[in-house]
């Protein structure tokens, strides 16, 4: 799978470590294998609660197209990076909502953006994927 | 699926409601929690005062439900207390401003203290 950005420059350095999970609505389980996975890799405090919650927005919008989608979690010397790949079908209006207010289907994609240091959104030949990073600073 | 959250209440004299919340308040766990609030409110211009202190995640399905109850009580001239939120949830709140909708306090014993200030039936004023 091209991957691009940070994720893919792990890919064959030494040291590198990724992990793969299949999104569903256990968003908890979810939520704790990020964490482990990125407290491990060295972020603490708020940057990794922000990746997180940003990992966590992400997979509700996957969900929220309504078809399954795969969270893959990467770590280099400056941070770690998640990358949500969403599916084919649905509607893609699960990520692109605007800032957090009252009622349904807002706050997701702006949320990531002002958690996160790096965030890209593209198409891959109909499937959305949204890349995430967080420095360990 | 996320584990249950536990949902409490306790009415006081003066139309003050305190509900705690202990668990990960997310998009899924928050439809228990919005439904939750529609049970607990006797009159609709009822002070709520949500206690988060046992809430270690929130996200932004967790906040709608928070400001979906902020719109509702203003229509009632009315207004909900966010009492002793976590870091995380704290930083949520600064992030995306609710924040300046929702006021927040320290302790459960600060926001009964500005819920009962808030004179029933008249508009409390703020940011609406």
């Amino acid at each position: 799978m091209d991957i691009g950005g940070h994720v893919a420059a792990l890919g064959g350095g030494p040291g590198a470590d990724r992990r793969l999970w299949r999104i569903s609505d256990d968003l908890g389980a979810l939520r704790a294998q990020v964490r482990t996975f990125a407290g491990r890799a060295g972020l603490s405090g708020d940057r990794l609660d922000d990746l997180v919650l940003a990992a966590n927005e992400a997979a509700v919008g996957v969900l929220t197209q309504g078809g399954g989608g795969l969270l893959t979690a990467g770590a280099d010397p400056l941070g770690v990076s998640v990358d949500v790949l969403g599916g084919e079908a649905g509607p893609r209006t699960g990520l692109l909502f605007g800032p957090p207010g009252p009622g349904p289907g807002r706050g997701g994609l702006w949320l990531i953006q002002e958690l996160c240091d790096e965030v890209s959104l593209d198409d891959l030949g109909g499937r959305l994927r949204l890349t995430m990073f967080v420095a360990r600073r | 699926m996320t584990e249950p959250i536990e949902l409490s209440s306790r009415r006081l004299p003066g139309g003050v409601v305190v509900i705690s919340v202990a668990g990960e308040l997310d998009a899924h766990t928050g439809r228990h929690l919005e439904a939750y609030l529609g049970t607990v409110r006797e009159r609709p211009d009822d002070r709520l005062v949500i206690d988060l202190s046992e809430v270690p995640f929130l996200d932004s399905g967790g906040l709608r439900v928070l400001l979906d109850a902020h719109v509702r009580a203003r229509e009632h001239a009315s207004r909900v207390h966010l009492a002793a939120p976590r870091r995380q949830a704290a930083r949520v709140l600064t992030l995306t401003r609710a924040d300046r909708y929702l006021r927040v306090h320290e302790t459960v014993d600060e926001a009964v203290s500005a819920a009962l200030a808030d004179a029933p039936g008249e508009d409390p004023g703020g940011t609406s």
